[in-house]
């Protein structure tokens, strides 16, 4: 279901454990993107040079890593199509990524209820280039109908993914730095799932180039959606 | 080491809002009223007779179900005049099947607490943090310790009560406290509204009406 190519497995990154952060550090951010801008790839990567990385780091409301997480080798199957797809997006594009549950009724219809507002305020040409990659942490429930019908309600277009296999679903997760939990089964039979809560923008070269925390306000997921468009080359 | 020092995380003017009132568990006291701010008093007096047990409800909302959602939240804020607590709530069978009062807290997972511990190489960077952090963060400077924020999660749990203090406004808001209707028995539609009773410790029940609205 998931693939990822022999040659760019790394397996579960620990890249951002105990990683630093720091708000808006220049310092570190020059730095860093020197010694770590020769890894960036060549087709589609936002930031062609230190420079503007750097200048659209500091201007990003998300989170930015110095180091992007790399889904380029990551490939998903879509439930509704069964079609495999790569989780990066095409050329020109670009592709938000959250893991969630339909069951969910606080923190996950929030989140997708701002990327709607969010995409209502770009203009056609650029919010008809974004497209929501949604992962159910909750496969038991979440069936594909379901998940279509709850998805679409907030963001298209959408592709849904599906992992029945706990394992699978977990290094997809991982390639994220997300997580997720099923809780304790209540009388009812009902349960909630802990997840991480973050939402993620994928450019087409398969980086995660920002993570907005949960509670960013629409507009500055907006905001950073036309600076990474203006950096996409 | 070496990819821990490349994580530098670039915080620029992020609010993070509800998620910070949340994000310490164990701390539901000040989750619960964080963001509110003390009701005057002549807003309590003009309540008249009911001043010692009165309580004001504002803003009673509930977003547009998905479809397929199983659940909803209805949000709302609440000030009681005199120290109460919110200890259940309930709506027409013909809304959902159950309410229980809820929740969102962030947890974290990886177990680790503290990762401040920088090299020598970065204690410019470091006074620079701490200086921007009292500043600009607030509470939110504790949301991303461990790998941003992707070592934390967000769960909701169930909760006997929420605290009202006297005279304080407490907003029950996504990503915190919030009454959760489960099993919906029709989608929750935009523009419509329902009536939503609150069952208060010792002011008793107050019905109040929930807009149904995008959010």
């Amino acid at each position: 279901m998931v693939m990822f190519s022999a040659a760019c497995d790394r397996g579960p990154t620990r890249s951002g454990r105990n990683g630093r952060r720091s708000l808006a550090a220049i310092v570190l951010v020059t730095v860093f993107v020197v010694s770590c801008g020769g890894t960036a790839r060549q087709n589609g990567s936002i930031g062609g040079s230190s420079t503007t990385a750097t200048e659209a780091a500091n201007r990003l409301s998300g989170i930015v890593r110095q180091q992007p997480l790399d889904v380029f080798d990551v490939s998903v199957t879509d439930a509704r199509t069964g079609q495999t797809m790569p989780v990066a997006p095409p050329a020109g594009e670009l592709r938000l990524v959250y893991f969630g549950y339909t069951s969910c009724p606080d923190v996950c219809p929030t989140t997708l209820a701002d990327v709607r507002r969010a995409l209502r305020t770009l203009p056609a040409d650029e919010s008809g280039k974004v497209s929501l990659l949604f992962v159910s942490v909750d496969p038991e429930r979440d069936t594909a109908e379901i998940l279509d019908g709850y998805v679409s309600s907030f963001v298209t277009p959408n592709y849904l993914v599906r992992l029945e296999d706990p394992d699978a679903l977990a290094q997809l997760e991982s390639r994220f730095g997300a997580r997720s939990e099923l809780g304790p089964r209540h009388e009812d039979g009902s349960y909630e799932v802990a997840h991480t809560a973050l939402l993620y923008a994928v450019d087409p070269a398969g980086k995660v180039v920002v993570e907005w925390p949960f509670g960013t306000p629409s507009d500055a997921i907006a905001s950073d959606l036309k600076i990474l468009f203006s950096q996409l080359t | 080491m070496i990819r821990n020092k490349r994580i530098a995380v670039a915080f620029v003017a992020v609010s993070l809002g509800a998620a910070t009132a949340a994000c310490s568990s164990g701390n539901k006291q000040e989750a619960a009223t964080s963001g509110t701010s003390a009701v005057p008093a002549t807003t309590a007096a003009r309540t008249g007779t009911t001043v010692a047990t009165g309580i004001e409800v504002t803003d009673a909302w509930a977003r547009t179900s998905p479809m397929n959602a199983k659940n909803g939240a209805v949000y709302m804020k609440l000030t009681s005049a005199g120290e109460d607590r919110l200890v259940g709530a309930s709506v027409a069978p013909t809304i959902a099947a159950k309410v229980e009062l809820h929740e969102t807290v962030m947890a974290d997972m990886s177990g680790s607490s503290t990762t401040m511990g920088m090299g020598a190489d970065t204690s410019t960077t470091m006074g620079m943090m701490a200086e921007n952090t009292s500043s600009t963060m607030g509470m939110g400077s504790s949301m991303n310790e461990g790998e941003g924020a992707g070592g934390s999660t967000m769960q909701m749990k169930p909760v006997d009560a929420i605290e009202l203090p006297a005279g304080k406004t407490v907003e029950l808001k996504p990503g915190g406290l919030h009454v959760m209707l489960i099993d919906l028995t029709k989608p929750l539609e935009t523009g419509s509204s329902f009536e939503l009773t609150l069952r208060f410790e010792k002011a008793g029940t107050k019905t109040v009406t929930v807009t149904v609205k995008e959010g």
